[in-house]
């Protein structure tokens, strides 16, 4: 465990901010996110082993317009986590360091995300 | 006795990972959670999505979908317990708050991930 003079990161209003710290940050948020999206994900198969009366209340829960949303920022946020994962796990590697790699990966990432969540959702919506 | 302790790892049963512990276990769980999210995301489009619950309990009878959804559980929360403590870490400073908030995570993984092993196991009866 963490000593006791451990030193806390640098908080996010120091930042200058840019592409890059802006795309790191997102992961960290995206990933964040996506903790609720694991949460959910057990209670929905809590749910399903209650039996009936719980997973119908769990689907009028995911009915209400908040959660919802929550199911939009989950998507994205998804796409976003896991392609972005596979850039961390380049660098990881040594991989894509230079500025103009950085700024091509990031780009990538960013539209495949906005892309991936889009096809999603139209599959779902039953439009594709 | 290292793939004992992996287990217990991977089941929350084991102390906090020490820094390279943590940084190894988050790389090689993302690489897992990354596959099994995404066979996870196209059984929601292919299947799952505005499903009963009776054609729910029908694919989740299948042994295959039973087993890979129940890694996704169980890799999904270790990963997200993973990368919380990261955030604790950069954000709450190591004090008795610090150590709390990250046990309180254990417990919630704890909690959700033997619920939904009770679950399945009562699916299986």
């Amino acid at each position: 465990m963490a000593k006791n003079n451990q030193p806390l990161s640098p908080h996010l209003t120091v930042y200058k901010w840019q592409v890059t710290n802006t795309l790191s940050i997102m992961h960290r948020f995206s990933g964040f996110t996506l903790c609720f999206g694991g949460v959910f994900l057990s209670i929905w198969l809590i749910s399903i082993g209650l039996g009936d009366s719980a997973y119908i209340l769990l689907l009028k829960f995911s009915n209400h317009l908040i959660i919802k949303l929550f199911f939009l920022a989950l998507s994205f946020a998804f796409f976003y986590h896991s392609l972005n994962g596979i850039r961390h796990l380049m660098w990881d590697i040594g991989k894509g360091f230079e500025t103009n790699e950085l700024m091509i990966s990031g780009l990538i990432v960013v539209t495949g995300a906005i892309l991936f969540a889009c096809l999603f959702w139209l599959k779902i919506l039953g439009l594709l | 006795m290292r793939l004992f302790l992996r287990v217990r790892k991977i089941f929350g049963v084991a102390p906090f990972e020490h820094s390279s512990e943590h940084w190894k276990s988050q790389r090689q769980t993302a690489i897992i959670v990354f596959f099994l999210t995404y066979w996870l995301i196209y059984q929601i489009i292919f299947t799952l999505h505005g499903s009963d619950l009776i054609l729910v309990k029908e694919w989740i009878s299948n042994p295959i979908n039973e087993l890979l959804i129940f890694l996704t559980v169980i890799f999904s929360l270790y990963h997200g317990e993973l990368g919380l403590q990261v955030i604790i870490e950069d954000y709450i400073p190591a004090t008795q708050t610090q150590q709390k908030i990250m046990f309180m995570i254990r417990l919630l993984r704890l909690l959700l991930m033997t619920s939904v092993i009770i679950a399945l196991i009562y699916l299986r009866l």
